[in-house]
């Protein structure tokens, strides 16, 4: 075995990319938000490449004992929470990204490779969620857009309150170029106080099918619903080279002016990536 | 085994030093330079121990997507320009690089052990480079105890254009103290719009004898380069232990005041080091 390395991957794939096949990326990203401090527009959260993001009131914290307790000190390793804020608008929101151009559109892999874009978060919710007085939105997955503003391309967990659309239970959201916004129904209950572990993972083979994933665990209830998202069309999924994407996680207020903040606390978020890139670096052979 | 996991412990080893030989240290660097922002003088890119250096005009861009699509996005994943700048003068340089002191000169080991110093990037030229007439600078990639002026002790690849030394092709460069220095000409053209995997590797035996290979692959024209280079003379290897560097890459202006600025897009950063080193760490063991 090379030296420097002890098992092949486990040095270098925070954040960055090793595999045994060179015309593949394999890489996690990984927090388990154990920083002193928050997550800053400068300063990497620890994990090195997810950034926070807020404005309008919005705000985060790290690792206040009583969203530890919420969670349950032996259920949970860390937290942060995302904050819509108390300034009376209707835009104050918090978020955690990577940079939102690394990931291109699902590319099509060729034959016996498959691409495979996974994101993970343990969150729990509040004693109060987004509803028809405080108005307001979760969303987490892959998308370009790391503010308030809706994502252009993604796929991604929803959960909107503003007015028209009144969910009630969790979406897998896919969209394409700013196009129309195709959501399914997973119909797991959101509600107040519940510690939910969301996976997403969105995958093509080589025969350009697509296949989008979700588990969603309830852990306050011990409850487990896995299913298949399916768009009403393909073309809905992110797919070209120029729908460029990163992990995201945003909570955000939305359509009504409130100073009512409403939270969201994450114990860690993890993506793993699979997709072609070919290059060999020696250094890690 | 998932992929992209290997071990328990892989998000604690980065930049640690890991060896089952105790009285050596194995270590990796590495930054696939997939942050949102940055890197800056400040916040480390992801990696944790990069650094951006940067004055008098020069300056970095990160994650940019034309420079994804000029790598190829199956070809790369995160990058970074560094690049000279627009002020008029003939000092801007921009650099990312890790302390410049961490590494003493090449030290010779004890019996049945090896010292070696790899660097590697996978690097791509702009669309114009340093040339004789109008944009005097250089690119510099290795170790090196300065990112600007001529670094006293290193061991590194360098292209240099200034009105004096007028390269064409990829030079290695080894120095110990001012005066002490002479460069290896790989022969390797350096030109506009080509992607190139530099490859460095300096290394010593209990005996003494150094070996310098280097490996530098033009991906796009799918030509492969590796040898062995040499200095004119043996001291001129940065062997003391006062002689300390640092792995960095650079690119800066030079001699002739102008505007135009030269940029290097970045793909990864890579070092390896093995060296001796007397310690034991019980958390690792």
């Amino acid at each position: 075995m090379a030296y420097g390395v002890n098992s092949i991957n486990e040095q270098i794939l925070i954040g960055s990319s090793q595999t045994e096949n060179p015309t593949q990326l394999d890489t996690i990203i990984f927090s388990d938000f154990h920083s002193v401090t928050i997550p800053s527009t400068t300063s990497p959260a620890q994990g090195g490449v997810l950034y926070a993001n807020s404005a309008n009131g919005g705000a985060l914290t790290s690792n206040t004992t009583a969203h530890f307790t919420a969670f349950g000190v032996t259920a949970a390793s860390g937290v942060v929470s995302l904050s819509t804020g108390t300034s009376s608008n209707s835009t104050g929101y918090a978020s955690i990204y990577t940079s939102n151009n690394i990931l291109p559109g699902l590319p099509t892999p060729s034959a016996g490779l498959v691409t495979i874009y996974e994101f993970e978060v343990l969150l729990r919710t509040d004693t109060t969620i987004h509803d028809n007085t405080v108005r307001g939105y979760y969303r987490m997955g892959f998308g370009n857009s790391i503010t308030n503003a809706d994502q252009s391309d993604g796929v991604y967990f929803e959960f909107l309150y503003n007015g028209t659309t009144n969910d009630t239970t969790w979406h897998v959201a896919f969209r394409k170029d700013a196009g129309t916004i195709d959501r399914v129904n997973t119909t797991v209950t959101v509600a107040a106080s519940k510690t939910y572990r969301m996976y997403l993972s969105v995958q093509a083979n080589s025969d350009g099918t697509y296949t989008t994933t979700y588990k969603i665990k309830n852990l306050t209830d011990n409850t487990n619903t896995e299913g298949t998202a399916t768009p009403t069309t393909t073309a809905r999924i992110p797919t070209a080279a120029g729908d460029y994407m990163g992990g995201f996680i945003t909570n955000s207020k939305t359509t009504t002016t409130t100073a009512t903040a409403r939270l969201i606390f994450l114990d860690y978020i993890g993506i793993r990536i699979r997709r072609p890139v070919a290059r060999e670096i020696l250094i890690f052979s | 085994m998932a992929y992209g996991v290997s071990s328990i412990n892989q998000q604690v080893l980065n930049h640690t030093s890991q060896s089952e030989n105790s009285s050596q240290l194995d270590m990796i660097f590495f930054s696939d330079l997939i942050q949102a922002s940055g890197p800056s003088g400040t916040s480390p890119v992801q990696g944790g121990v990069f650094y951006l250096q940067n004055a008098n005009g020069g300056g970095s861009n990160n994650n940019n997507t034309s420079h994804f699509v000029g790598f190829g996005i199956t070809a790369s994943h995160g990058t970074c320009a560094i690049s000279t700048g627009t002020t008029s003068n003939s000092t801007g340089y921009a650099a990312i690089d890790t302390a410049l002191n961490i590494l003493p000169g090449i030290p010779t080991p004890s019996a049945g052990l090896v010292t070696k110093y790899e660097y590697e990037a996978l690097i791509r030229t702009d669309s114009t480079i340093f040339d004789n007439s109008t944009r005097f600078g250089y690119f510099r990639i290795g170790f090196m105890q300065a990112i600007t002026g001529t670094p006293t002790d290193g061991v590194y690849f360098d292209f240099t254009v200034d009105g004096t030394t007028l390269d064409t092709t990829w030079n290695v460069a080894f120095a110990s103290g001012p005066a002490t220095r002479s460069r290896y000409n790989t022969g390797v053209s350096v030109a506009i719009n080509k992607t190139y995997r530099m490859y460095l590797c300096v290394e010593v035996n209990s005996a003494g004898t150094y070996t310098t290979t280097f490996k530098i692959k033009n991906l796009t024209d799918n030509t492969n380069t590796e040898g062995t280079a040499t200095p004119s003379d043996n001291a001129h290897y940065p062997s003391a232990a006062t002689d300390y560097m640092g792995p960095a890459i650079t690119t800066s202006k030079q001699t002739l005041t102008h505007a135009l600025a030269t940029f290097l897009f970045i793909d990864y950063i890579a070092c390896r080091i093995r060296r001796p080193l007397t310690r034991e760490i019980l958390i690792f063991s």
